[in-house]
């Protein structure tokens, strides 16, 4: 997802300053990124150039930002696009991980201290998680649980991998 | 003191299931209970009666009583129907003469006062007949202090010829309240405990069971409080405090269920006894005791639940999953039994009857262990083959316990059923004819002097009731020196008569005939003397021809002479026959109530006259058989409950794998057979053991009544078959649809 | 981090401990030599795969199950040498218990069950059901007080339990697999409620789980593996 889609998703809810654009941006997709000003005007000025919106009015008081974007049915197609398209799942096979398991295999050094430390390592990360989930509100949860679920994925795929390192060594090292 | 309360608390199920299994274990208590608390009532019953029936008791047992303050008394004892009558002809010699317990005044001649039962039956329909035998007029009513329960038949009747009759027929008495013999029928007493076993013990059996039911919930449940912190004797007491709800509510509905059997125990009798409801009170003591018992059996029955279960925080443990059926500690109370029965087995004249009572009930009891083994063992014999008997088969010996907890009762049940019905059966066979065939039904003795002609009258008179054959003659017992009586007769009547009484070649009107070695000549003896006395002295006619006395006279009668009308010698002819014997022979087409006109025409002829019934007139144990056969049917029905639940909880706890069976492929009827074996072939086994126990019992029985051992195919198979089509409706009805919902993969959904 | 508490102050702020722990159920080998040191207040989860002995060690370290070997300390006294109903009043007014399933009393009302271990305690029912409807008001299951458990959902079921655990006020809660039967959320609100709680009243919790999401719950964790625990792993 790019930030001009956020935009068009955003605005077709209702028409926005960039300013007010900005701050729900920040609230649901940017996580721990917060953007740059810099950032949304270049992305409105790419909309307002493909048709994806318009400026529709300025506002009579003074300010940095008196302009209100809306979506044109053109942006509303492209936010349409958008949803339809699922995501390409990731493959997840260049890993870090799984480099250094086979690392310390070929080295022959301890992959299972390689996997304890990542366990650790891990566990930590969703402990931490975990009591930021506790603090936030439901969205806080949710992208939480995202990353939860992903790390728990992680940690299972060590715990399988750690039962199955003395074949894997033997294959290896063939 | 918690713990308890919490297991009270726990008693109270929640669910249907959990209400009938308390409601079950209640309803058993409640049984058991007013059982115990009737035969606690016993012993005050037969006290109170026999206080009231020794202070009427006017036997002086021979001794002769001075005339003075004292009354006339002549004993009538007759029968109507199944109801023995208790008649007294009274005359007081002076006006302080002793009154009868119960009698307001004394009656004047010719009048009574009857028993409230007799004069309902004097009232009733057939009151004429009855009337016959007691033709006084009702001048009111014997107090319950002078009867020995509300249903007995009694009168005290005025008779002004008693005091004619003192020393042949009537005597004084100066008082009430002579020394009463007791008597009891031989082998009466072991019927009676063959009885209480046979409905007591499944009583017991149920009881346990009922206790027993989901035992397996209430275990796991006890380890769940056990992680929470109770240590192993607070979980003991949490689990009596569980089984003291059934057995205090027991106690309540049973002691209900003893005061409503008791209002109504009026209307009950067995063996001719009836109580008064005032009567029926427990002894204290023995009260106490039932509680007692009823409270420890159900802690015993828990404590036993435990024994090799470990119940843990982590959940229950069985100490011993393999089940050890060792064989020779189920045979010793069977080999007891057989030790306490083996002289009545063998046959001994006079066996002992507390000893063979105890056998008895030991006999019984013996089958409990005897059928947790026998049901592996018929597992395992019959022979293998398709899939649903592998499945039962091996169920059924791994757990025979479980299998066949609740059969148990219906085997004991339906043991102890073929043997009463068996024994009682017998015992009517016998009734229904004489013990000598060639013996009458019915035998009057009268005092008195007979002219041939008015003996003729006499057989002509009760030759009026249909189907009655009857003869009458002049009986004289012959005189064989001062120290032995009744070793010959001298009879006198016609040919047709005495042709009902001994074997001869021919007979016609002159004739005379002899048995043994009589001599030149007899003496009679002579009546009216307490001593024997020798009196006429008759000659033996020269002509007399042998002959042979039929029947019971033929026993112990050495000696005979038997004379037609027209030989008989003046000077016995003056003389007074020790008795006038009319002998009365009982046809198929007898109605049922000729024994009662009978009485009737006798009563009429001379109201003191001796009238025997040789073959009994009614059932003894008619009483008995409707007391069991209510029993029995009782008990199997709750032993159908009770196997019902059992069946039902075993196959809920086996659902999840009946579900995999059925998800896997199974055919359904696989299933369901397997399931429907595991039920029948207990029950099966249980009832083959029943029907040879019950019939050896049935032969004990017998042996010790002297009734000839007679078995009906009825009498075995009518309880076996009860006991099957029960087994089969709770299956069939109940287990088929519980099955069918279990097999269906459905189930496995909530798993 | 365990080798830390022992620098620091050796047993002074260990509550349970648990060393060198065996068992073997015949054949099976449960445990191997696995440790287990629970400070006061903190929550500790065991993981590890199914069969690796974690339960196992729950159960020694709570006096449910006697290791053949190794020693298990709380609080100054030696686990095994007590006798069960020294072991059972431990487990009422020290321990609390939430496991999987199976562990409420069909037949009592969610309130009789939270006021149960008060109750075998010898509380007067008066009170321990007051302290317990406080208790219950508190975690919001204050409607849910009368149903029995057959009418509450598993996840009810689950928030009674941990009410029933910590109604004693223990000081340590022992929770074997608490959310296992459970599906994801209603199993969060199990933990969440469970850690809270537990919190509050600084009871420590050892979390049995074979879940890391449930795992991550806890303060820190150890890993049982074939018997061991993660303390002895480096060993071999």
């Amino acid at each position: 997802m790019t930030i001009a889609t956020a935009f068009l998703a955003l605005l077709e809810g209702q028409p926005q300053h960039g300013y007010d654009l900005k701050r729900a941006y920040d609230q649901h997709f940017a996580g721990d990124r917060p953007l740059h000003y810099g950032q949304v005007y270049t992305t409105l000025a790419k909309l307002l150039r493909h048709g994806l919106v318009t400026v529709d009015g300025v506002g009579g008081d003074s300010g940095p930002d008196r302009k209100r974007y809306t979506i044109t049915d053109a942006g509303v197609t492209d936010v349409q696009r958008w949803l339809d398209e699922p995501e390409k799942p990731d493959q997840y096979l260049q890993s870090d991980l799984y480099a250094k398991v086979i690392g310390a295999l070929l080295t022959g050094r301890s992959a299972a201290a390689v996997l304890d430390v990542q366990r650790e390592e891990h566990l930590v990360a969703m402990r931490e998680l975990t009591r930021r989930k506790q603090a936030g509100d439901l969205a806080d949860r949710i992208i939480c649980d995202h990353a939860l679920f992903h790390l728990d994925a992680d940690l299972r795929w060590l715990e399988h991998t750690a039962t199955l390192l003395d074949d894997l060594a033997v294959q290896v090292r063939r | 003191m918690a713990e308890l309360a919490l297991g009270v608390r726990l008693a109270f199920p929640s669910g249907r299931r959990g209400w009938l299994r308390t409601a079950m274990a209640t309803a058993g208590v409640a049984i058991g209970a007013a059982a115990l608390l009737l035969g606690a009532s016993v012993p005050v019953m037969l006290d109170a009666r026999q206080a009231r029936m020794e202070a009427r008791a006017d036997s002086v047992a021979g001794v002769e009583v001075p005339p003075g303050e004292t009354l006339i008394v002549a004993g009538v004892e007759s029968q109507w129907g199944s109801n023995a009558v208790r008649g007294r002809l009274i005359w007081p010699e002076s006006p302080g003469a002793p009154l009868p317990p119960g009698v307001p005044a004394f009656p004047g001649d010719q009048q009574m006062y009857a028993s409230p039962a007799l004069r309902a039956a004097l009232a009733g329909p057939d009151g004429e007949t009855l009337r016959r035998q007691m033709p006084y007029e009702v001048i009111g009513t014997i107090a319950p202090s002078g009867l020995s329960g509300p249903h007995e038949y009694a009168y005290y009747a005025g008779y002004k010829r008693a005091e004619s009759l003192v020393g042949s027929g009537s005597w004084r008495v100066d008082r009430f309240g002579y020394v009463l013999e007791g008597e009891r029928g031989p082998g009466t007493y072991v019927v009676v405990a063959a009885m209480l076993a046979t409905l007591l013990l499944p009583v017991a059996i149920f009881i346990g069971a009922a206790l027993r039911f989901g035992a397996d919930t209430r275990d796991r449940r006890l380890a769940a409080i056990r992680l929470v912190g109770a240590d192993s004797r607070a979980v003991l007491r949490i689990a009596l405090g569980e089984s003291l709800v059934p057995a205090g509510l027991g106690l309540a509905a049973g002691t209900l269920l003893y005061l409503v059997v008791r209002g109504r125990a009026a209307d009950l009798r067995l063996f001719d006894v009836s109580v008064f409801p005032a009567d029926i009170r427990p002894v204290p003591v023995l009260a106490l005791l039932v509680v007692a018992v009823i409270v420890a059996l159900s802690a015993g029955m828990t404590l036993l639940g435990f024994r090799g279960v470990a119940v843990e925080p982590l959940g229950v443990f069985r100490r011993s999953t393999v089940w050890n059926g060792r064989l020779w500690w189920r045979l010793l109370p069977l080999a007891a039994s057989l030790w306490l029965l083996q002289p009545v087995l063998a046959g001994a004249a006079n066996p002992d009857e507390d000893r063979a009572g105890l056998g008895v009930v030991l006999l019984v009891i013996a089958l409990i262990p005897l059928v947790p083994y026998l049901v592996p063992l018929v597992a395992r014999v019959l022979p293998g083959g398709s899939a649903s008997w592998q499945l039962a088969s091996q169920q059924l010996r791994q757990n025979p316990a479980a299998s066949t907890r609740a059969v148990t009762g219906i085997v004991v049940a339906v043991t102890g059923a073929i043997a009463l019905h068996t024994f009682f059966g017998a015992a009517s066979v016998r009734r229904a004819t004489p013990d000598n065939p060639a013996d009458p039904a019915y035998v009057l003795q009268a005092p008195g002097r007979q002219t041939p002609a008015a003996m003729r009258e006499r057989t002509a008179t009760f030759e009026q009731v249909d189907g009655i054959r009857a003869g009458t003659v002049a009986k004289y017992i012959l005189y064989g020196g001062r120290d032995a009586t009744g070793t010959g007769y001298l009879v006198v009547g016609d040919c047709a008569t005495l042709r009902q009484i001994a074997t001869f070649d021919r007979c016609a009107d002159g004739d005379a005939f002899v048995q043994g070695d009589t001599g030149r000549t007899v003496t009679t003896l002579d009546t009216g003397h307490i001593e024997p006395t020798p009196g006429t002295k008759v000659a033996v006619p020269a002509g007399a021809r042998p002959a042979r006395f039929v029947g019971t006279d033929a026993q112990g009668v050495n000696v005979g002479l038997l004379l037609t009308p027209s030989i008989v010698p003046a000077s016995l002819a003056r003389a007074e026959p020790w008795f006038v014997e009319t002998r009365m022979y009982e046809g198929d087409d007898a109605p049922g109530t000729a024994a009662g006109q009978l009485r009737g025409l006798a009563a009429e002829i001379d109201p003191l006259a001796q009238f025997t019934a040789i073959a009994p007139e009614y059932d003894k144990f008619a009483s008995l058989r409707v007391a069991l056969n209510l029993g029995s049917a009782v008990i199997l029905l709750m032993m159908g409950v009770g196997l019902l639940l059992d069946v039902a909880s075993r196959l809920h706890d086996r659902r999840r794998l009946l579900g995999v069976l059925a998800a896997v492929g199974a055919r359904r009827s696989t299933v369901i057979w397997s399931v429907l074996l595991q039920a029948l072939v207990p029950v099966l086994a249980g009832l083959a053991l029943a029907i040879g126990v019950g019939v050896g019992l049935g032969a004990v029985l017998m042996r010790m009544s002297q009734v000839p051992v007679l078995f009906s195919a009825s009498a075995v198979l009518a309880p076996v078959a009860v006991g099957s089509a029960l087994v089969l409706a709770t299956t069939v009805g109940v287990l088929l649809p519980a099955a069918r919902r279990v097999t269906t993969t459905e189930e496995l959904r909530y798993e | 981090m365990t080798a830390g508490v022992r620098a620091e102050g050796g047993s002074m702020s260990t509550l349970l401990d648990a060393q060198g722990l065996h068992k073997a159920y015949g054949p099976t080998t449960a445990l191997a030599g696995a440790d287990l040191r629970v400070r006061a207040g903190e929550i500790v989860s065991v993981m590890g795969p199914s069969g690796s002995g974690k339960s196992t060690l729950l159960h020694c370290a709570a006096g449910l199950t006697r290791p053949d070997a190794g020693h298990v300390g709380y609080d100054g006294q030696e686990l095994s040498m007590l006798d069960d109903v020294r072991r059972s009043a431990l487990r009422r007014r020290e321990f609390g218990f939430v496991f999987q399933f199976g562990q409420l009393v069909p037949e009592l009302t969610a309130l009789q069950n939270v006021a149960l271990p008060l109750r075998l305690d010898g509380v007067s029912r008066r009170t321990a059901e007051r302290r317990a409807t406080g208790l219950m008001d508190r975690l919001g299951l204050a409607d849910k007080a009368r149903s029995r458990p057959g009418e509450l959902s598993g996840g009810q079921q689950q928030r009674v339990a941990v009410a029933r655990a910590l109604v004693t006020g223990p000081r340590v809660i022992f929770a074997d697999e608490p959310t296992g039967a459970l599906d994801s959320v209603a199993g969060e609100q199990v933990m969440e409620m469970l850690t809270t709680a537990a919190r509050e009243a600084g009871a420590a919790v050892v979390l049995v789980t074979h879940d890391a999401r449930v795992a991550a719950y806890a303060d820190r964790g150890i890993v049982v593996r074939d018997g061991r625990s993660s303390e002895r792993m480096g060993v071999r």
